[in-house]
């Protein structure tokens, strides 16, 4: 195992690690360690629970070069709306029971040069129906005696997608692009702002929603009838993404305060806001109260169901108009998240973590009704080991 | 509707871009001087600094909203979206 070369004295190791640390994201963190977490998100009333483990390993694997593998497993269980609208005079819209799980894994190689810092990173993704392959260059660059990080990158997948009507895996790609800025205002604060932009293409839709729409197969004889959904094959989006971190010393704590602004070609705007505490309790706990606001417009294709369209839709979707989807998380909504976590630094190389979180989602178009969004609990815990 | 939106966007990415090139290399942004940078170095101020949790977070998020990204890019699709 290689190690970095250590700077000869404490006042020396104070000052590197400040320097190191001092501008998250900006640099690759060199730290060796190897981190286990367990996730388990649980929707109310017997919906989806999904527990999700995950692994990374951190390791410096020459002087300049840092190498992280993360390996992922998904376990999902229970019921999901399907997109089928409450039986008439009902308010249950039609769940179905799914189970599947999914296994990820990704690695990262970054090398830092001088100011510059480049990574390279591969993924890879594999349900029953559906693989996806990822690739990322994200690259970090100082100005400003470190006060300044320009950040650029790239990423793009190449997914293959499972469709019940078509005997072959249809294709789907995805390409997104970053460039961001971070800069120190003083000893206490620096602010981000990150603008990114995304395209998708190929299959876009999802196979397991429907929508309902009554067919008249008889004078006044009225059969409702479900069909696949129908979505563009081409969505194009950007985002807006802005923080400041400001430490109050005064309270031992600081302040992560975010907004982000996100538009695409399907019609959506959306408004992220997050705050975060994170406060010392002493030399080896930090806790963490965090907020989370989210509210979403509709896809300009969106509808409970078709009874009250023209919309003729079609056994076989295509990609080619008109649109139409029943999926709730294309429909207007407003989202909360509240939670708590707290990291317990038990030993310099070792930490542990937990957290709970309640994630509620609420429609707001007044059609859809509440039991097609998810209210859930999220806990986990999480344990690192540095060396 | 849209159209808005996207021309404030524009706008943004214009505004980004001219302080990207205009303030990237500049002796006015030397805010903050190395031996003053120790909170800062605070792990209380680092946004990265459960970077698993970040990851699964961002995807319980992805998997139920129309939006997402903003922090960064990378990582493979999922057929939970």
């Amino acid at each position: 195992m290689k190690r970095r070369p250590r700077p000869p004295a404490p006042g020396c190791a104070l000052l590197s690690a400040a320097l190191l640390f001092a501008l998250p994201r900006m640099v690759a963190r060199a730290e060796d360690a190897v981190a286990y977490k367990f996730e388990n998100y649980r929707e109310d009333d017997n919906r989806i629970t999904v527990e999700t483990q995950s692994s990374t390993v951190d390791e410096d694997v020459t002087a300049n070069g840092h190498l992280r593998l993360t390996g992922t497993i998904d376990a999902v269980a229970g019921a999901t709306p399907t997109g089928r609208p409450a039986p008439e005079g009902g308010d249950q819209v039609v769940l179905t029971e799914i189970h599947t799980r999914r296994k990820a894994w990704s690695g990262d190689y970054a090398e830092q040069i001088g100011n510059f810092n480049v990574d390279a990173g591969f993924a890879l993704s594999r349900e029953s129906d559906y693989v996806s392959r990822g690739w990322s260059v994200n690259t970090l660059t100082d100005f400003n005696e470190k006060n300044t990080t320009l950040r650029v990158g790239l990423a793009g997948t190449d997914d293959r997608v499972e469709v019940f009507f078509e005997p072959a895996y249809l294709p789907k790609h995805t390409q997104d692009a970053i460039v961001g800025l971070t800069q120190v205002l003083d000893p206490l604060t620096f602010v981000t702002l990150n603008v990114t932009a995304g395209r998708a293409d190929g299959y876009l839709a999802e196979p397991h929603k429907f929508v309902e729409k009554g067919i008249e197969i008889l004078p006044n004889i009225v059969l409702e009838e479900a069909f696949g959904e129908n979505s563009p094959n081409q969505r194009t989006k950007e985002s807006v993404y802005a923080a400041v971190n400001r430490a109050v010393p005064r309270l031992h704590g600081a302040l992560e305060a975010s907004y982000r602004f996100y538009t695409d070609s399907y019609g959506i705007v959306a408004h992220t806001v997050e705050l975060d505490w994170y406060q010392h309790l002493g030399d080896h706990v930090i806790v963490g109260p965090e907020l989370r606001c989210y509210q979403q417009t509709a896809a300009r294709f969106y509808y409970y169901n078709l009874d009250a369209t023209s919309i003729i839709p079609v056994r076989v979707p295509m990609g080619t108009g008109p649109y139409y989807t029943s999926d709730f998380r294309l429909s207007a909504t407003d989202d909360s998240t509240y939670g708590l976590k707290v990291i317990w630094k038990v030993r310099e190389w070792v930490q542990l973590d937990a957290e709970y979180a309640r994630y509620v989602v609420r429609g707001r178009d007044g059609v859809t009704p509440a039991s097609a969004y998810p209210r859930a609990g999220i806990s986990s815990v999480g344990v690192k080991f540095r060396w | 509707m849209v159209r808005r939106p996207r021309q404030l966007l524009l706008a943004a990415v214009l505004l980004g871009g001219a302080l990207l090139v205009g303030g990237c290399a500049t002796p006015a942004a030397v805010r903050v001087r190395p031996w003053e940078r120790a909170t800062l170095a605070d792990d209380t101020m680092n946004p990265d600094l459960d970077p698993l949790g970040g990851a699964m977070t961002e995807h319980v998020y992805f998997s139920r909203e129309a939006a997402s990204g903003g922090r960064g890019v990378g990582g493979s699709g999922c057929g939970c979206n």
